[in-house]
């Protein structure tokens, strides 16, 4: 009863949506002051690695755009509508393509299936330090091209990590609901679908901490949130 | 008037008024007679009965209509009742059939029972007669045909009894399903309706019994009768409830009687967790998985009451049970709800709540460590950090070491003007030294005793230095770097054990900050000591200090020379910038003919003084003082080395008579605990008010406890009890109990849990591991937590699983590195072969193992198995030595993110161990940076196929035998 009545309301807010237009909330995110050396890294631990790059890669915890935007910067809105959101049935990816997960930072939702794809054909492990969800370190031998993970509660971030390649390491936030996005290198994002009303907003970055900041939507208009974050906001 | 006189003479009293006199009495009597009975009829234990039965009276009515509101809503139910009704109505139509199947069942029943009867009797006679007949041909009688005639009538007949009998037996099964076929139905929903309505049953059955508003008239009646006086004799409801424990015996001077708890006459909600929100003294005991309930280890009908709470376990009313209050609030309402008052007469009155935890001594007194009892752990960890035993004979800590650092070669490492202040005021150098003060304490604070104090100080340093024996220092061989020496001392390990701490904290005392403060905060070396002693310290620790705590760290000249080079920065000048005072003849020798008139007369005294000189007077006084103040129970001190502790014992201090404890003139209540409170809180008190000369005054210097920490002391003393009567409790002495508590007290002596965890407990170094990795490894917060655990020293959980003994026996003695990642090193400790054995033993019997362990996979090097094994090794299967160094094949990358040498196996790992790892290390050691190669999830299908058939289980013990056979 208490299922069909959620799912009644829910039909009900997405007609709405459909009806009034649903808003969303978008903005830019910027980096203040000088852009940090980004280190190269240096895959001599594995030569399979290695071989796999013709130039240098450097590491992604600082991807600076043009106009000092920045990427990586997951963004959540923290009180969501309330709703019982299923996840998509399309999994999520991580791919271990040259030793570097792909993407970076991401974000999945509650019992998501997550594909980790082992294309290089060397041994990988996937270690995801879990606090709230069951912690995993997961072996991926050469003959292990992809393994399906779940994570069934909500967890903000997740840090995935190799323990065989050390430069390797990517976030995963795990939300109940899909109002969440992560900034390209022009440090734009984006969550769309959202009723009317005010929402609390939190934007994260793995070296500079979080941020938040509340938005009023209204109607079927863009409400604008942006953030600036600095080394000193850590 | 004759008459009159004549009643007079014969009779001494006039009768009427001796009558009236009579009546009055007789009815004084009866009133008495009458009182006394209501007075005994009357107990305060019947009040709280009554109280308690009709709080459970609405409790169950409460849960009735919760239990009735949930069924009786569902569909099913509903159904049922109108069926019921339904088949009511039929029946009733139906009533005249039902009842002529009846009769006739009835009737069938009785012909049955008729036919049985028969066949039974005729069954007898035939037996009678087969055996006259038998006789009869035996001896040839005459009447053996006639017999033989009768016996086969009557065989005759048997057979048509019997089957008349088995005829009548199957009309009545007929008959009786033709009866039950009306009932079928109804027994089935009934039975259904009583499954519904199950719990709420059983609560109206309860009702029944405890509230008159369910009973029927007759109950009723009987439920007032049975507690009218005189009635109540037989079989009331009210009365006195107890719990005998035979085998514990109360001492009831010069016998012993068994324990008698009469508590839950009034605590009658105390085994029932309905009570858990009540007060008193209703409310549930609050640790029934530890005590009472007959799963607990700790059953109300072995142990009773009063073995834990102490206090009169035959009374029953507030004040002759002897109730003690936790605290004088709860005191003054005690004393106002209850006209409270102790009962003095009884030597052992319940433990405050506070104090509860001194009772579990009764029967675990052997035990190091004692498992749920938190106040008391804390309370004997401080007691063995503090050193009470150093001056207070304790039978549990017989022959344990001096806790305070080796005085005999002071003079390599300190000087007299520093130490003359540390002793004067420990605390104003280090705020949290175990280093107690002496001086200037509330009776010898005054101006005169301070001037005195301080000319004893001066003997007492200078009988140290003096006596101080050559101690040659190395000098540095290398210049130390303060920076690398700063980042050593984060991430060797040494703050397992020491802080850094310039200022006083206030967290709460626990085992875990305890252990960080078994080594000295090191604030101040630079100003206490000189680099060349603390170089020379670190190399070699045992030189200075044989029986030392201090680990040997294995560092190099190089190390060594950093962690000095940072030490000695650290400074603390503000202390020597005070005053010493000089030496002051007239006090010096004042001190001297006191000591020395205690031998000899006056005149003998003073000429024995005047013969020395001053060399000689400060020795003399040196050497008394030091053994006044006992500093020799802390200290190893030249001349020392076999005197006995200056404390009073306090081996049975629990046990100790009121009266022997002196309350001085001070205002505290007359209890022991309040005692040991004021005595640990402010040890000179009761000195208040008296007038001593100076070396009859209190001794006992001042630690400082928090209030926490003297009430974890409290707890212990009143602990220490002398009770020979819990002896069937004790736990059992068997070699696994033996061994582990030997195990854990070498443990906790060498502070093992201030790097590992151990038993689930310790790893206090954790948070500055992680501090490390913040400050000097570059990595944010989130970093450091996220791989935090694989850079702690190893979680010991399943060690004596995991590891051979002989290996551990080894590694103990010589460690070597195993975890090559591992910032923290295993430091060389001075134990003995007896020691490191009983830590094997330890681990072993901890994992419940065999002991000692004998070795029986030693695979075949050309057998298939480890021929596969080495496939499945290889980087085309799990690819092992990306991480493990393989003999002297190291892996690619930093070192930061190798793994332990595979050709330590062999010797070093249990083979089953070995097994349980593979299949999921996350198991064994959560956090672990060794992945899982076969998912926990889908096991059977997650190694490869194309090896044994893909059988997992088969590939993991043919990985682990080519483990094995590496070199």
């Amino acid at each position: 009863m208490m299922r069909e009545s959620i799912r009644l309301y829910m039909l009900v807010l997405f007609l709405n949506g459909i009806v009034f237009a649903e808003g969303s909330i978008s903005g830019t995110v910027k980096f203040e002051g000088t852009a940090p050396k980004i280190e190269s890294i240096t895959m001599e631990a594995d030569p399979v690695c290695a071989a796999k790059h013709d130039s240098p890669i450097t590491y992604e915890y600082f991807v600076i755009g043009e106009g000092n935007t920045i990427a990586n910067i997951f963004v959540r809105v923290i009180n969501p509508p309330i709703g019982d959101y299923k996840p998509p049935e399309t999994a999520a990816v991580i791919d271990q393509k040259g030793c570097i997960y792909d993407p970076h930072v991401q974000g999945v939702m509650v019992n998501q299936p997550i594909e980790i794809l082992n294309p290089d054909g060397t041994l990988h492990n996937v270690h995801a330090l879990a606090k709230v969800n069951r912690e995993f370190n997961q072996a991926m031998p050469k003959f292990k091209k992809k393994i399906v993970k779940k994570f069934d509660k909500e967890e903000f971030m997740i840090t995935i990590k190799c323990d065989i390649h050390p430069w390797m390491g990517c976030y995963v936030g795990v939300s109940t609901h899909p109002f969440f996005a992560v900034t390209g290198e022009d440090g734009k994002f984006k969550i769309s679908g959202l009723p009317p009303g005010t929402y609390e907003v939190e934007a994260w970055h793995e070296k500079l901490g979080t941020q938040k900041a509340s938005v009023t939507v209204k109607d079927d208009t863009s409400a604008n949130i942006d953030f600036s974050f600095s080394r000193s906001t850590k | 008037m004759v008459e009159k006189q004549e009643n007079t003479r014969e009779r001494l009293y006039n009768i009427s008024k001796l009558n009236v006199w009579f009546a009055i009495s007789s009815i004084i009597f009866f009133v008495v007679l009458i009182w006394s009975f209501a007075d005994d009829y009357s107990r305060s234990w019947k009040d709280y009965q009554r109280q308690f039965r009709q709080l459970q009276i609405t409790k169950t009515n409460i849960r009735l209509i919760e239990e009735k509101s949930i069924f009786e809503e569902t569909e099913e139910y509903k159904e049922i009742l109108n069926k019921l009704e339904e088949i009511q109505i039929q029946s009733a139509q139906n009533i005249d059939e039902i009842a002529n199947a009846e009769n006739e069942l009835v009737k069938k029943k009785t012909e049955y029972i008729r036919a049985e009867q028969r066949y039974n009797f005729s069954k007898a006679d035939y037996d009678a007669v087969k055996y006259e007949y038998e006789e009869a041909v035996a001896h040839n009688s005459r009447e053996a045909e006639e017999l033989k005639k009768r016996l086969d009538q009557i065989h005759n007949e048997l057979s048509d009894y019997r089957l008349a009998f088995e005829a009548a037996k199957e009309n009545v099964e007929k008959q009786a399903m033709e009866v039950r076929s009306f009932s079928a139905d109804i027994k089935k929903l009934k039975r259904r309706k009583n499954e519904l309505a199950g719990r709420a049953n059983i609560l109206e059955n309860k009702l029944k019994n405890i509230d008159p508003t369910h009973m029927t008239v007759s109950n009723k009646i009987a439920n007032t009768l049975r507690d009218l006086p005189f009635f109540d004799f037989m079989s009331p409801y009210y009365k006195v409830n107890q719990v005998v424990v035979i085998d514990v015996t109360d001492n009831v001077n010069f016998t012993r009687v068994p324990k008698v708890d009469r508590c839950i006459t009034c605590h009658q909600g105390i085994l029932n967790t309905e009570f858990e929100k009540d007060t008193q003294p209703f409310k549930t005991h609050p640790r029934l998985n530890l005590f009472l309930s007959s799963q607990s280890p700790h059953p109300v009908e072995k142990f009773g009451c009063t073995s834990c709470h102490a206090g009169r376990g035959r009374g029953t009313d507030f004040i002759s049970t002897v109730h003690m209050p936790s605290s004088s609030e709860q005191e003054k309402e005690w004393e106002e709800k209850y006209q409270w008052h102790q009962l003095h007469n009884w030597e052992t009155p319940m433990l405050p709540i506070q104090y509860i935890e001194a009772s579990c001594f009764k029967c675990h007194s052997g035990e190091t460590f004692i498992e749920n009892a938190d106040k008391l752990n804390l309370g004997m960890n401080l007691m063995e950090r503090a050193g009470c035993y150093g001056c207070h004979k304790i039978e549990k800590y017989k022959d344990k070491r001096r806790i305070g650092p080796d005085l005999n070669k002071i003079a390599s490492k300190l000087n007299e003007d520093w130490t003359f202040q540390w002793i004067k005021n420990p605390k104003s150098f280090r705020h949290n030294t175990w280093m107690p003060q002496f001086f200037g304490q509330s009776n010898n604070n005054d101006p005169n005793s301070r001037v005195r104090t301080d000319q004893e100080l001066k003997a007492i340093v200078h009988y140290l230095f003096k006596h101080s024996s050559d101690f040659p220092l190395d000098p540095i061989p290398v210049d130390g770097d303060i920076e690398r020496g700063e980042k050593l001392v984060a991430s060797l390990g040494c703050l397992g054990c020491h802080r850094i701490e310039m200022n006083p904290f206030e967290d709460e005392t626990t085992l875990q900050t305890l252990r960080r403060d078994h080594g000295p905060n090191l604030i101040g070396m630079g100003s206490k000591t000189t680099p060349e002693w603390i170089f020379t310290w670190l190399k070699q620790p045992e030189s200075y200090f044989p029986t030392t705590m201090m680990p040997n760290m294995r560092l190099s000249d190089l190390e060594a020379a950093d962690i000095t080079a940072y030490l000695n920065t650290l400074k603390r000048a503000e202390l020597m910038e005070k005053n010493v005072p000089s030496i002051d003849e007239n006090i010096i020798d004042e001190i001297a003919l006191g000591f020395l008139k205690k031998m000899n007369s006056d005149s003998d005294a003073r000429r024995t003084l005047s013969n020395m000189d001053m060399e000689q007077k400060l020795d003399y006084n040196g050497k008394k003082l030091i053994r006044l103040y006992g500093c020799f129970g802390c200290h190893n001190i030249p001349g020392f080395e076999n005197d006995k502790p200056i404390g009073t014992e306090l081996t049975y201090e629990g046990s100790k008579r009121i009266e022997r404890l002196d309350f001085g003139f001070v205002d505290i209540p007359h209890t022991k605990h309040a005692w040991f409170t004021q005595k640990l809180k402010e040890p000179r008190i009761f000195d208040h008010g008296r007038i001593n000369p100076p070396d009859e005054k209190l001794r006992m210097p001042n630690f400082e406890f928090k209030d926490m920490e003297v009430e974890a002391l409290v707890t212990v003393l009143l602990g220490f009890v002398k009770e020979e009567t819990m002896h069937t409790k004790v736990s059992p002495r068997t070699a696994r109990n033996v061994f582990v508590e030997e195990g854990q007290w070498i443990i906790r002596k060498y502070n093992c849990q201030g790097c590992h965890l151990i038993e689930g407990d310790g790893n206090a170094i954790g948070p500055t591991i992680k501090e490390y990795l913040v400050n000097y490894e570059n990595m944010s917060e989130s970093e450091a937590d996220a791989v935090n655990t694989s850079y702690n020293p190893p979680n010991l959980v399943g060690e004596g699983k995991k590891v051979q003994p002989q290996w551990l026996h080894h590694f103990i003695t010589n460690p070597e590195i195993i975890r090559p990642w591992l910032k923290t090193r295993m430091p060389k400790y001075a134990l003995d072969n007896d020691q490191v054995n009983t830590l094997v033993k330890y681990f072993s019997y901890l994992d419940d193992q065999d002991f000692p362990f004998v070795n029986t996979v030693i695979p075949d090097v050309n057998s298939t198995m480890v021929k596969t094994g080495e496939l499945l090794f290889s980087d085309d299967y799990f690819a092992c030595g990306k991480c493990h160094i393989v003999g002297d094949k190291l892996p690619g990358g930093s070192v930061d993110n190798w793994a332990p040498n595979f050709s330590l196996a062999k010797d070093r790992l249990k083979p089953d161990w070995i097994i349980d790892w593979i299949v999921n290390p996350q198991n064994l050691l959560p956090g672990t940076k060794m992945p899982t190669f076969f998912d926990p999830d889908y096991f059977e299908w997650s190694g490869p196929d194309d090896i044994f058939d893909g059988d997992e289980h088969k590939q993991i013990i043919a990985l682990r035998d080519y483990i094995l056979t590496i070199e």
